[in-house]
């Protein structure tokens, strides 16, 4: 006497229909032959961005805000108040520098040594008086 | 070429398992159709495997609970529950080995989905435990349990038709 479940197993399933083999088949060669076809660069691009698609979009909505915010609000603010410091800047730069030259000049003048004073010509008396005085 | 020889060699059991499972024709041939259309694009996928009926089951398991899950989701939008005859099994010579067979299919189509598929692949595809608990990914004490309480129920609904045709 067969088990119960002998009984079950024994009972025959259906078989696939036969139109489908030829269906199934053919549509899984196409589906390969279309991803040879595709370039290889978004072949790529598609296997590195696929594993998080969700987080990639969210992203690139970021960057995207950041720009806009970006564009419309901080740039033109920026650039007026880097317009109108602009005159300002360059003159404060320019008494700077002539300052710096200024205080250069002055320790140049106070390195370089001053040349000995210059006796009168006409002080020849004197000079005989320091001729005696020398060692002969 | 290897895609002809998959598809002779593992679509009916394929076509049984997740006609089984899916209780939908459609379902079954789009399931099939995925995992074809993966075999073509991925060739490498077979490679290194030893239990090649047991991969391709796994995956048709996958295919089938997203089935589900897809068809659940549809059923909830649209308010519908009709579970549509599979046609599970071959037609049977006499009228009471075709009762006894539409029985066990309504059986079956009230076990839940994962003791369904356990006692299919233990009745129909005569695997060991270790290698349903391998295709289905659960544990080998959950696959003997969900075998034994799909039985049990089975057993219970088709009592009085198997005590009647069995001599």
């Amino acid at each position: 006497m067969k088990t119960f479940e002998e009984k079950l197993s024994e009972q025959p399933l259906r078989a696939t229909p036969a139109a489908w083999r030829a269906e199934i088949l053919r549509e899984a060669r196409t589906a390969a032959a279309q991803q040879n076809m595709e370039p290889t660069a978004v072949t790529g691009w598609r296997s590195w961005l696929w594993p998080a698609p969700r987080a990639w979009a969210a992203l690139a909505a970021c960057w995207v805000v950041l720009l806009a915010v970006q564009l419309f609000v901080g740039t033109p603010a920026a650039t007026a108040v880097a317009q109108v410091d602009a005159p300002r800047l360059a003159l404060a730069l320019e008494a700077k520098r002539h300052t710096l030259l200024e205080l250069e000049a002055a320790v140049v003048a106070q390195q370089t040594p001053r040349a000995a004073p210059r006796l009168p010509r006409g002080a020849s008396g004197w000079l005989r008086e320091e001729k005696g005085a020398l060692p002969c | 070429m290897q895609l002809e020889r998959l598809y002779d060699d593992h679509a009916d059991a394929l076509f049984g398992f997740l006609l089984n499972l899916t209780r939908s024709e459609a379902d079954t041939r789009d399931a099939l159709q995925e995992i074809f259309r993966r075999l073509a694009l991925h060739p490498a996928l077979l490679a290194g495997v030893r239990d090649e009926r047991g991969f391709l089951l796994r995956m048709a398991h996958n295919q089938a609970i997203d089935a589900i899950r897809r068809r659940a989701a549809r059923d909830r939008k649209h308010e519908s529950q009709a579970l549509e005859t599979a046609g599970l099994f071959a037609p049977a010579p006499d009228t009471d080995a075709q009762t006894f067979r539409v029985a066990l299919e309504a059986a079956l189509a009230g076990l839940p989905p994962e003791q369904r598929a356990v006692v299919h692949l233990k009745l129909w595809e005569g695997l060991t435990f270790e290698r349903i608990a391998t295709a289905l990914a659960i544990p080998l004490n959950t696959a003997a349990s969900r075998y034994r309480y799909g039985l049990d129920k089975m057993r219970e609904q088709l009592r009085p038709l198997y005590a009647e045709i069995t001599p």
